[in-house]
């Protein structure tokens, strides 16, 4: 019989240090992740994909013509454990050591800079949404909103650049070359999900 | 004491968890340890400036292409 006392434990225990990740992933990435490496725990994992699909569910009713959340939701599943396999197997080249939970678990937590973005939009698509004009508040916005998404996409490269070196234990020539080869699978899988208006920016 | 040293050694093993980079230049390895240092720790002090100068770049290069971007951009969610 499932106890419910210690369910309801776990799920607040995993929320909490969900949460006290992702502070340190702002303020401490490096430290951050290196722990999260280490991480044994599956509950944070299941909370994480709980967050994203709340998100997928709230952008439903933003979206014009949307596929079902839950649809869209088991597309970003397929693309993230294809993306980490990718990563994992490339990586057993260099180290045959790694551990793909690991890198499941770090770069499921490197998903942060991206559902802030997604979250971030959808909220501004609400509250101002575009098009943008050319007067001095729409420049003025643009400039504000592209500082605001390179700094997330910046803080992005810098959370998969630490997830790929202390879960696959590579260095920094084999992680720009791992990169690199991603970016060849990355950019077609990207142009099929934007042409059949799944992704129109990849959640990823 | 037991529990003094079991924390020690977890924290020794998750310091020394990667080797340190080495670029196979003196100079650029420590060229990258200069700038990784920025961004090891509130990396978003460097960051949001960096990111507001080049946004304010782009727009002086491409000018009201930027708008068009941040248009494609929040219809992208």
């Amino acid at each position: 019989m499932i106890d419910l006392k210690n369910l309801i434990t776990d799920f607040l225990t995993a929320i909490i240090l969900v949460l006290r990740n992702f502070v340190g992933l702002i303020f401490y990435p490096y430290k951050t992740m290196r722990k999260i490496s280490l991480e044994k725990d599956e509950s944070q994992l299941l909370l994480i994909f709980f967050f994203i699909f709340c998100y997928f569910k709230f952008a439903y009713f933003l979206r014009d013509k949307p596929y079902p959340a839950t649809l869209i939701f088991l597309i970003f599943l397929i693309n993230f454990f294809l993306t980490t396999g990718f990563f994992y197997r490339f990586g057993q080249i260099f180290n045959k050591k790694n551990q793909f939970f690991s890198l499941v678990y770090t770069f499921l937590y490197s998903i942060f800079p991206t559902l802030v973005w997604f979250g971030l939009t959808s909220v501004l698509y609400i509250f101002l949404p575009p098009p943008r004009t050319t007067s001095i508040f729409g420049i003025s916005f643009s400039i504000f909103y592209l500082a605001l998404s390179l700094s997330l996409f910046f803080w992005k490269l810098i959370l998969v650049f630490l997830a790929l070196r202390f879960s696959l234990r590579l260095s920094f020539y084999q992680i720009i070359y791992l990169l690199f080869l991603y970016f060849f699978w990355f950019v077609p899988c990207s142009v099929f999900l934007y042409y059949f208006k799944i992704f129109r920016v990849p959640f990823i | 004491m037991k529990t003094v040293n079991y924390s020690f050694n977890k924290k020794i093993n998750e310091i020394f968890l990667v080797e340190p980079n080495e670029l196979g230049v003196n100079f650029l390895t420590n060229w990258y340890k200069k700038l990784v240092r920025y961004f090891k720790k509130t990396p978003f002090l460097v960051l949001i400036p960096l990111s507001f100068f080049i946004g304010y770049l782009l727009y002086l290069i491409f000018g009201f292409l930027v708008v068009r971007l941040v248009n494609l951009l929040q219809y992208g969610f």
